[in-house]
């Protein structure tokens, strides 16, 4: 970018703040005094910013050191370097590793500039190397095509060799049932010393046993209904006992020759089955296709004869099971192999699990019912109240019951009776703590008591107050702070034709008299007659024990 | 002339030379930073060196307009 001399003096008063006139003069002024000083021959320096001089009738411009080395920052400090000595450096390195080193002229080492790139080259001899050096690249790729093309040339027959070998020269027949295989190969390139290997295509990407092929352990024959694994060292010896066994035949008929007698008979037809024949048969179609195996046998058997002896073991055998050979069938859709059904849980083994935590489950509950249930019952009948709501006081039953027996030292003279008891006893009802003193009962209604009432009337709604004898509840209705307040209710409640009692009690050390209706011999009877007090006392009592 | 306008004259140019711009003045001539590739040269001991890259401050004699 360019900046002319009109920009140039705005630049330049903004620098000094003046206006643009004021700054041209001055311009104009510094300007004829370096050309004056200039052509005189003279020197016009300017302190940090350089040396006006003249130089062939022009005038020519140094700058200071320090105004060259501002300028020139980004490379400021990198000083030369020794082409040889580097060189020699390079040379020893390729040396050590033992490369040759390269052959390059002093001009070929090209050293980017980075703020150069890109800019139109000045000098000739870098388009000459540039050019050199795509040529070279170009020479170097050539050879590697050239070897590709090579390498697929020769991979083309070893290909064509193996596709001979697999489709003509071999041909497959397959026994089923016993599992009996015969090969016969005319194949040239026998490579193990046991068995004798096709190789397969090298780049057939669908045969999925190619990597089986190459350990050279199993052979893997194609067939037309499918693929057959069977090891040939088991095919060779079932070959050796084929052999074997047509030796002893004709042993055997040679003897018999000898000796006139009739010749054995020949052994049964071998059945051969292909394996495309298998499939889709049921197991019936298949028994009578099989002759009968010995249920022991479970792989292939290499014979191709039935041996004679194991039909007979087979045949006296109640219990035939079938168990078709495993390996021959290559049946994707036959999973039911005795080993997986084996594994199978029956149906009813998972329903029987089931019923026997049902019928647990059952068992607990109905022992949790009756368990409740008696709980129920016991708690009704009253025997023994174990625990029971108080509205008045929050005192539980439990707790008055807990009270010991007291002794009783009955006095009577008379009319009135009165039992002392000096028991007290501290019970918490709820966090809080009662004193609960032996209550001092006073009949209200002081009547002879010349002999002892019987045991029928000493409890009960109605009638005479009965002396205090043991253990005795009673319906309270009433709560009075004093003896005569508690004693008119008891009249009233006698006037309707029921028992009263007035007993003395303490709670929260306060003494208290309780207006009782009725005296009974459990808890479960007072609470049972409630239902037979009139209003309001039906509504508002609590049973407790007063003795 | 003053120091002032001599320091302020210099920065200004010195400033935009740095930013890669040319500066024409008309009277005396123009003002620019010049880059110079690496290149090799040889020394008296007949070492070839290779010389860094720089920038340089090149004037040019222009004539004013008039």
């Amino acid at each position: 970018m360019k900046i002319s001399n009109a920009d140039f003096l705005k630049l330049l008063s903004e620098e000094i703040g003046q206006n643009e006139k004021i700054t041209g003069i001055h311009l104009l002024g510094l300007i004829s005094e370096i050309n004056q000083k200039v052509d005189d021959g003279e020197e016009y320096n300017i302190a940090g910013f350089g040396t006006f001089t003249k130089v062939k009738s022009l005038l020519a411009f140094t700058p200071d050191d320090g105004f060259a080395k501002e300028i020139n920052y980004k490379y400021e400090g990198m000083p030369p370097i020794d082409v040889d000595a580097a060189k020699a450096v390079v040379d020893e390195e390729t040396g050590k590793q033992g490369l040759k080193p390269a052959k390059t002229r002093k001009t070929d080492t090209i050293i980017v500039d980075e703020a150069v790139a890109g800019e139109p080259d000045e000098n000739p001899t870098s388009k000459k190397l540039a050019s050199e050096a795509v040529a070279k690249k170009d020479q170097k790729q050539i050879p590697m095509d050239t070897i590709s093309k090579d390498s697929e040339k020769k991979e083309t027959p070893s290909e064509n060799v193996s596709k001979e070998n697999q489709a003509s020269d071999l041909k497959v027949d397959m026994d089923a049932v016993t599992g009996a295989l015969e090969i016969n190969s005319s194949k040239k390139d026998v490579n193990s010393d046991e068995s004798t290997i096709i190789k397969p295509q090298k780049k057939d990407i669908s045969d999925p046993f190619a990597e089986v092929i190459k350990s050279g352990s199993i052979s893997i024959l194609n067939n037309e209904d499918g693929i057959v694994e069977q090891s040939l060292s088991e095919a060779k010896r079932a070959r050796e006992e084929k052999d074997k066994a047509e030796a002893a035949r004709l042993a055997a008929l040679a003897e018999s020759l000898k000796k006139g007698t009739p010749p054995p008979p020949p052994p049964s037809p071998v059945k051969k089955v292909k394996v495309g024949a298998i499939k889709g048969k049921t197991q019936r179609e298949f028994i009578e296709m099989v002759p009968p195996q010995p249920p022991a046998a479970t792989e292939i058997e290499a014979s191709s004869e039935v041996h004679p002896k194991a039909e007979s073991k087979v045949s006296e055998s109640s219990n035939y099971d079938f168990q078709p050979p495993q390996e021959s069938i290559d049946d994707s859709a036959s999973d039911l192999t005795t080993e997986s059904v084996k594994e199978r849980p029956l149906p009813g083994d998972r329903r029987k699990d089931k019923s026997s935590t049902g019928i647990m489950l059952a068992a607990v509950a109905v022992v949790l019912i009756a368990i409740l249930t008696w709980w129920f019952i016991t708690d009704r009948s009253g025997v023994e109240p174990t625990s029971g709501e108080l509205p008045v006081a929050g005192i539980s039953q439990s707790m008055i019951d807990e009270v010991p027996q007291m002794e009783e030292s009955a006095s009577g003279t008379g009319d009135e009776i009165v039992f002392e008891q000096d028991i007290a006893q501290e019970i918490e009802i709820d966090g809080a703590s009662i004193t609960v003193e032996e209550p001092t009962i006073e009949p209200v209604r002081s009547q002879p008591s010349t002999a002892t009432s019987p045991s029928s009337n000493r409890f009960g709604l109605r009638g005479d107050t009965q002396p205090m004898d043991g253990r005795v509840f009673s319906i309270i209705v009433h709560s009075l702070p004093n003896r005569s307040e508690g004693n008119l209710q008891c009249n009233e409640i006698a006037a309707l034709d029921l028992r009263c009692v007035v007993v003395e009690a303490t709670a929260n050390d306060q003494t208290t008299f309780r207006v009782g209706i009725g005296q009974f011999q459990t808890y479960a009877e007072a609470q049972r007659r409630v239902n037979d007090l009139p209003e309001p006392y039906r509504s508002r009592n609590f049973p407790a024990r007063i003795n | 002339m003053n120091r002032v306008f001599e320091k302020a004259f210099t920065s200004v140019i010195r400033i935009q030379i740095l930013h890669g711009h040319t500066v024409i003045v008309d009277g005396l001539g123009a003002f620019k930073m010049e880059h110079v590739k690496q290149q090799s040269s040889r020394v008296k001991d007949g070492k070839s060196v290779l010389n860094p890259p720089k920038d340089k401050v090149v004037f040019r004699n222009v004539e004013t307009k008039k």
